[in-house]
């Protein structure tokens, strides 16, 4: 913006480094079990997760359960960059415009179709252990789109559109976040605070943690669904300039 | 009963944003108008109730605070719900008949993200988690950069530029939010408060102070790095700047509030920073370089941008004094202020609406044909300005009441000068409105009822706050 | 002073290259003059962030916050990371792709209207509209 020499930016850069680093002597130190960050709430997440929802994963369990807000604003991050790309970008142009080459050999053609679908079956069985080892909505989802995306790479752009067409993709995203929040909306009307995934219990009659463990399944599926949906769109969209219709 | 529905507040503008994109135009358009209705009707509700009751804490997911998250309702956050959501209904019935010929194919996506804009402030005032906070600024930030944009040609760079400065700012706030949960452990401000009360503080919680500071004063377009501030809003669609500009300043200064004074007392943000004042030097610095360069502006829209950006400075300025009444003073002059630059936007959009262009030589005698519309923008610079008995009359008196106080002569000054220039702006303004010839032929009527409607809602709400000023001090404080 | 020092670069080593990694994404964002770079820059700069929350959460010695079956409830806390700034920072790390991702988008719509990604190029070209 302003014409300012290289040094002055360093010499600032350093000064604010500086400043950085002062504050740091003073913070607890690196690998200390018993840091003041881990009395608060994280002893009690390691404690109780397994008990409270059957999820020996914590991560999930603290994920889509103890900060499910979080969950479902990132979500809705997710979509919302999805709206913003579409918005931005979406042109009326034709796509028999964008010029693409795609002269994948035949081994490739062949050799992508024998590997998506082991691909998706691989990011349905990460959402679906995420309670039990790594894994949970958000991989899931990025699996998926990248599945989505290889194809667009191997088959060309336009024949992936028509088989995906981005109307219906971003109905898609926004469906995925809905089932999110319409579970957190049947726990409110049932009577809890909204995200109370014990509320569902009345619904699905089963054991509390069992019920809260349902539930985190379920809000995964819409994570991963608005994930899934918004990173092959961005890919569409930055590729084609926009023009994505027939 | 008012604990359980208050969540409603966000949830019903979210439930929105999700609906409309799956909606046909027409539906989605109205359905947008019931929604800005429902929540105005439940904060007023709901601040009726907290009136005779104590304040509350909502925790999501049934989870205790510290555990899960939670939100915080109390009087001065519900009359800030119920002004951003009065602005909102505001919007809604002032463009929806025209959004169509504006958006297009794109009026779905439009009123999505506007409703999750405002979602996003609602819960900036509510939370009571840091880091839910950076969560709801990102969403804000995001469908900020996204309405911008849709201004189109110079919009892109100056989203872009918005983009970047606002990630680095939002980016300094998390870092400092790391610092605090890496010396205390636990985010919730409440939580926070309890452990900080009986500690020393040292050098790194100085450190994450100066770092969220940092990152709000960037979000809040405070003097050095107001840079991506008035290009953003003037680039971008009218009936976007009529919203987004009078809001999201503000709740960015709330925040200011929120997670300093939320989390540490006014004694020990002294003891850390003893050279607080330094902040009310630079405050000052800005009110006199914006008053001085608003008479130079020739665009109404400038202008107001300038009074915007000096508004900004009042804001830090009463902040960084730290005692009691300028802090109230600082509270009033959120609400008020709000609602001043709210109704100077609208008025404009409205001369828009006719004009198609709000340069000082496109307006010349717009006074006598739109006689309405220039006599309610010429009552809104006047509380700009700080008439009585308008609200801006009172907000200023209360900040300079403060700021004398405490011996900050300088800046109270630093007022009464920035209303001297805006006195001259409008002296310079008056005779181009009223006293010209109208040289464009145009349709002869004036713009449509609602707008007049919402026109006069807006200054008429400048008066109400003006005149209940006093009640809603006592609130406050 | 020398134990000071020694505490500081081994015992906080993670703060340091979070501090270093944060320098150089700061240089990129405001120095370089392609807006390319600068995004590059801005998420290099959110990486180093998300480092440093990490890092705050690591117990040493421990292994990942997930409990093996069998072990019932007669773990001790110190076996096991801290969950929570991992979690926070999944959230941090979406946001952060969410906004490169509308970044990109702008600058490609950008080069459409300008022909040129430079900063100082398209300072230019917009000065000589206003004029």
């Amino acid at each position: 913006m302003f014409k300012v020499s290289r040094l002055l930016v360093i010499l600032l850069l350093l000064i604010f480094g500086f400043f950085l680093v002062s504050g740091i002597g003073e913070l607890p130190l690196f690998g200390n079990p018993s840091n003041p960050v881990h009395k608060q709430a994280g002893n009690y997440y390691l404690e109780h997760a397994e008990i409270e929802m059957e999820s020996p994963n914590v991560v999930t369990a603290v994920l889509a359960d103890y900060r499910a807000v979080d969950t479902l604003l990132e979500t809705t991050v997710v979509l919302l960059a999805g709206f913003a790309v579409m918005l931005v970008l979406f042109s009326t142009g034709n796509i028999s415009k964008f010029e693409e080459v795609v002269n994948s050999s035949y081994i490739l053609k062949i050799s992508t179709k024998l590997l998506i679908p082991p691909v998706q079956l691989f990011a349905l069985y990460v959402l679906a252990h995420g309670h039990h080892s790594p894994g949970g909505g958000f991989q899931c989802g990025v699996i998926l789109g990248s599945s989505l995306i290889l194809q667009a790479l191997v088959f060309g752009v336009k024949e992936t559109l028509n088989k995906y067409p981005p109307k219906r993709i971003i109905n898609v995203a926004i469906f995925g976040v809905l089932i999110f929040y319409s579970i957190g909306l049947i726990c409110f009307i049932q009577g809890g605070n909204f995200l109370d995934y014990s509320q569902l219990q009345s619904i699905l009659s089963t054991t509390e943690s069992h019920t809260r463990s349902l539930g985190i399944l379920f809000v995964e599926i819409g994570v991963s669904l608005t994930v899934m949906s918004v990173i092959y769109l961005m890919y569409i969209f930055l590729i084609t300039k926009g023009e994505v219709n027939n | 009963m008012p604990e359980r529905i208050s969540i409603l507040i966000i949830l019903i503008p979210f439930i929105g944003a999700l609906l409309f994109p799956l909606l046909k135009h027409n539906i989605a358009k109205y359905l947008s108008l019931i929604v800005s209705m429902l929540i105005l009707f439940l904060a007023i509700f709901i601040f009726s109730n907290i009136l005779n009751n104590n304040p509350f804490e909502y925790n999501l997911g049934g989870w205790k605070r510290d555990v899960g998250v939670a939100f915080w309702f109390n009087k001065f956050n519900l009359i800030f719900c119920i002004v951003l959501s009065s602005i909102y209904l505001l919007t809604q019935i002032f463009f929806i008949p025209h959004y169509h010929i504006i958006y297009g194919k794109k009026l779905t996506k439009f009123l999505s993200l506007q409703a999750l804009f405002f979602m996003s402030c609602f819960g900036l005032i509510l939370t009571a988690d840091i880091f839910n906070l950076y969560v709801f600024l990102e969403i804000s930030a995001l469908s900020s950069y996204a309405l911008i944009a849709l201004g189109k040609g110079r919009a892109y760079v100056a989203s872009l530029r918005y983009l970047i400065l606002g990630s680095v700012g939002a980016s300094l706030y998390l870092l400092g939010v790391g610092f605090l949960f890496a010396k205390f452990g636990t985010l919730n401000i409440f939580e926070l408060q309890s452990i900080v009360q009986n500690q020393v503080l040292g050098r790194s919680t100085f450190v994450s102070l100066v770092l969220i500071i940092l990152g709000l004063l960037l979000k809040m377009g405070q003097f050095p790095f107001y840079i991506w501030l008035p290009e953003a809003y003037e680039h971008s669609p009218t009936s976007v700047s009529t919203f987004m500009a009078p809001i999201s300043t503000k709740v960015s200064a709330f925040l200011l509030f929120k997670v300093l004074l939320g989390v540490f007392s006014i004694s020990q943000i002294k003891n850390l920073l003893p050279e607080s004042t330094f902040f009310v030097h630079l405050a000052t610095v800005s009110i006199f370089y914006f008053g001085a360069i608003s008479i130079r502006q020739n665009c109404l829209k400038k202008m107001l941008l300038c009074v915007l950006l000096a508004e900004i400075s009042y804001l830090t300025g009463s902040f960084w004094i730290l005692s009691k009444s300028s802090l109230s003073a600082f509270s009033f002059h959120i609400i008020s202020d709000s609602l001043m630059i709210f109704a100077g936007f609208v008025c404009i959009a409205a001369i828009e609406y006719l004009n198609k262009s709000s340069q000082f030589k496109d307006l010349k005698g717009i006074g006598r044909k739109m006689p309405f519309t220039t006599m309610c923008f010429i009552l809104a610079l006047l509380s700009l300005i700080g008439l009585p008995p308008m609200c801006g009359f009172f907000s200023k008196f209360y900040i300079i009441l403060g700021a004398f106080k405490e011996q900050h002569f300088l800046f109270g000054a630093s007022l009464l000068f920035s209303s001297l220039m805006l006195v001259i702006a409008t002296y310079k303004l008056i005779p181009i409105l009223f006293f010209e010839d109208y040289k464009k032929i145009a349709s002869s009527r004036d713009v449509p009822l609602r707008m007049k409607f919402v026109l006069a809602c807006s200054i008429l709400s400048l008066f109400f706050v003006g005149i209940f000023s006093g009640s809603l001090m006592k609130l406050i404080s | 002073m020398k134990s000071f020092f020694k505490n500081i670069i081994l015992g906080q080593f993670n703060y340091l290259a979070a501090v270093a990694l944060i320098l150089i994404g700061l240089y990129a964002v405001t120095y370089k003059r392609s807006f390319l770079k600068k995004i590059i820059g801005l998420t290099i700069f959110q990486t180093a962030i998300i480092l440093f929350f990490i890092s705050i959460g690591y117990k040493v010695g421990a292994s990942a916050p997930v409990i093996p079956h069998g072990k019932g409830h007669e773990f001790q806390n110190f076996l096991f990371q801290n969950p929570l700034p991992q979690v926070l920072m999944l959230t941090a790390i979406v946001v952060g792709v969410a906004v490169t991702g509308l970044a990109l988008a702008l600058l490609e719509k950008i080069y459409d209207e300008y022909g040129s990604i430079e900063e100082n190029e398209i300072l230019e070209q917009l000065r000589k509209d206003d004029a």
